[in-house]
């Protein structure tokens, strides 16, 4: 891990102001259940599903590697003794920082409202695996395609999924559905890994294989990243 | 790894982080090229002003440089490290007069600490000035090499115009120069210029002497430019193209 | 670092990493086949004599779970039908839920309710989910579990069997949704 390239990479994400305005906007909605129960004494007070912290990840990850290649500036960086490995990861680790920490952020107010900390603390915990793990995903894909178009894909293969959900709740044949079932469970986490860890306060038993799912995918997605990152010619001579 | 630290480049295509400022990208090169802390602002800020750009530049952001300010601040992360190979492509492309001239007295001290420079360009004129060794390159494969003058001890070609003489003839200019062990490699032409091959500065005073002890009014004298191109040109008939 | 390496190396430890990482996950899964870990219960399951009382008191019919922790195939029916929080709700709404745990395994024997019951309704295998009416009359049974989306319908078919007596529903729950 390259200080400098976190450094660089910290300032690059928080200088654009779409991003920000997307993790903010992300930040407000996922705590929107817990500030109305401040209020609202009729809202349910217990901790929701909520997709933010892969969205946050989305938000900062998008174009981490493609944008460099296509624009070419990581030509220069090249030229240094530094190992791509190094920088790969230290762009990566820095997307998964910013998106974990705001990750986190929509729980507080769960805290004034009476929600038992153990809840909160394993919901926030969930989140950040979730943002580390999409991170690797979009990261991944982004050393494998320019510009932003590993959103591209990640939207297409959600899309995907989705319609194989379709198949696996609507088709009439049994054989047909245990295949879309199948196709889903297993395919899916790779793309678009979730881990509730709050189902443990609930009583629920640890489950490692959850775990492993995410580390795995993790490692896998960025072993691509750096495979991908290692093999790329920003030579403009070939255009 | 070894001998990324121990270079510098300079690309054609200046793609660089453009959010950055001057300053911050000079110290993202030098923490990238393990330079120490320590010494990081001074050396960057010491650079900076080599290559012509004020603090002020340093503060704004790359977004807003002109050409020949990228060209500027692009030498000068090649030369953050001290580098002992120094790789440059097109390096005064798009910098005005005043530029060109202090590149070619930074490639000369980097030169004479002992920097080995890989230049690549297409402005032959500036090639000749600088370079002692030119290599000319087809489809990616070296076509030739050319070792060029260095000064005092190289061979050149002299360029010399005469007055009107009625005894003026290639075969005599060809004669003295033989006596004075040089060549005459082109005749004379209707401009009364003749193009004589010396080895050196001796070589060139005693050509001179004997044209002049042998009666011919010389007029001018100088060093034959262009030479380049020419043998560029001289390549590309050769291949045919 | 050794000068002469290349800045465009993959370090041989991610390769080993992702790789013991990928094996560690095939073998969780396989082993969490066998022995699936306890999920998350959303339903609101009530002791046999608990179920007896709201079940005459609101003319709700009972759904016994006839279950035991060992049973593969009952750890799968809790996570995918009882752990779903628009599957156990739409159970919450339909009947009085009531979980018969066989702890033949593990203690021994059994609490003497869950001995009767087992012998009232003839269960020999685990699970079986069995709805019925207040008064007492078996309305259907599903043995095994044939995924999440067949013990849904199976279970609402048994609930408008049981439709034929008069039902009457809590006031705030609304009147449960066919499909799913």
């Amino acid at each position: 891990m390259n200080k400098e390239i976190v450094l660089a990479t910290l300032e690059q994400r928080l200088r654009s102001p779409v991003r920000c305005a997307l993790a903010a906007a992300f930040v407000f909605f996922a705590s929107g259940p817990y500030l109305i129960a401040l209020f609202v004494k009729a809202m349910p007070r217990e901790i929701q599903g909520s997709p933010h912290g892969g969205m946050l990840a989305l938000v900062f990850a998008a174009g981490v590697l493609g944008q460099e290649f296509s624009s070419g500036a990581p030509q220069l960086t090249f030229t240094r003794p530094l190992p791509r490995w190094q920088w790969v990861l230290s762009r990566a680790a820095t997307c998964a920082a910013i998106a974990s920490v705001l990750a986190i952020l929509p729980y507080f107010p769960a805290l004034l409202i009476g929600i038992p900390l153990d809840q909160i603390a394993l919901a926030m915990l969930g989140q950040v695996a979730e943002a580390v793990a999409t991170t690797a995903v979009v990261a991944g894909l982004s050393s494998i395609v320019p510009g932003l178009t590993d959103l591209a894909l990640l939207a297409g293969a959600n899309i995907g999924f989705g319609i194989l959900g379709l198949f696996a709740n609507l088709l009439r044949d049994d054989q047909a559905r245990a295949v879309a079932t199948w196709l889903k469970s297993h395919i899916e986490p790779w793309f678009s890994p979730k881990l509730d860890l709050v189902g443990l306060a609930h009583g629920a038993s640890w489950s490692s294989h959850a775990l492993l799912v995410i580390l795995s995918t993790i490692a896998f997605w960025l072993v691509i990243a750096i495979a991908m990152s290692n093999r790329k010619e920003l030579s403009y001579a070939t255009d | 790894m070894g001998v990324k630290a121990q270079v510098g480049f300079l690309p054609e295509r200046l793609l660089f982080d453009r959010w950055m400022s001057g300053m911050r990208f000079l110290r993202y090169h030098h923490a990238l090229a393990n330079l120490p802390a320590e010494s990081r602002a001074a050396d960057c800020a010491a650079v900076l002003e080599k290559v012509g750009l004020d603090a002020h530049a340093g503060r704004k952001s790359l977004k807003t440089y002109s050409r020949g300010m990228l060209q500027r601040i692009g030498l000068a992360q090649a030369l953050l490290n001290k580098p002992r190979f120094l790789f440059l492509d097109e390096p005064a492309s798009g910098v005005d007069p005043a530029g060109v001239l202090l590149f070619r007295r930074l490639l000369a001290e980097a030169r004479a600490g002992g920097t080995t420079i890989v230049l690549n360009s297409h402005q032959l004129d500036q090639v000749e000035r600088i370079c002692d060794r030119v290599a000319f390159l087809r489809d990616g494969k070296v076509q030739a090499i050319e070792v060029l003058h260095a000064g005092a001890e190289a061979k050149r070609h002299l360029r010399v115009r005469f007055g009107a003489f009625d005894d003026l003839t290639s075969e005599a200019l060809s004669r003295l120069a033989a006596g004075a062990m040089a060549e005459l490699v082109h005749p004379l032409n209707p401009a009364r210029e003749a193009v004589f091959a010396v080895s050196d500065d001796t070589a060139a005073t005693r050509l001179l002497a004997a044209l002049l002890q042998g009666g011919m009014p010389v007029v001018e004298a100088r060093s034959e430019e262009g030479r380049l191109e020419r043998l560029f040109l001289e390549g590309q008939q050769a291949v045919g193209s | 670092m050794r000068p002469t390496e290349s800045t465009r190396a993959m370090p041989l430890a991610f390769l080993v990493v992702l790789g013991l990482l990928l094996l560690a996950r095939g073998a969780t899964a396989w082993w969490e086949g066998r022995h699936p870990p306890e999920t998350y219960d959303r339903v609101d399951w009530k002791t046999p004599a608990e179920a007896l009382e709201v079940s005459a008191m609101h003319k709700k019919p009972i759904l016994y779970d006839f279950t035991a922790d060992w049973c593969a195939p009952c750890q799968k029916m809790k996570g995918e039908v009882f752990a779903d929080k628009s599957r156990a709700a739409q159970i919450g709404m339909m009947f009085v839920p009531s979980r018969v745990l066989d702890r033949q395994q593990e203690d021994g024997r059994n609490p003497a309710g869950v001995d009767s019951l087992q012998q009232k309704y003839a269960i020999t295998s685990f699970p079986t989910l069995i709805a019925v009416t207040p008064d007492g009359r078996e309305v259907g049974r599903v043995m095994g579990y044939p995924g999440s989306r067949a013990t849904m319908d199976s279970l609402m078919v048994f609930y408008r069997r049981s439709a034929d007596f008069r039902i009457s529903f809590p006031d705030s729950a609304p009147a449960p949704s066919l499909g799913l």
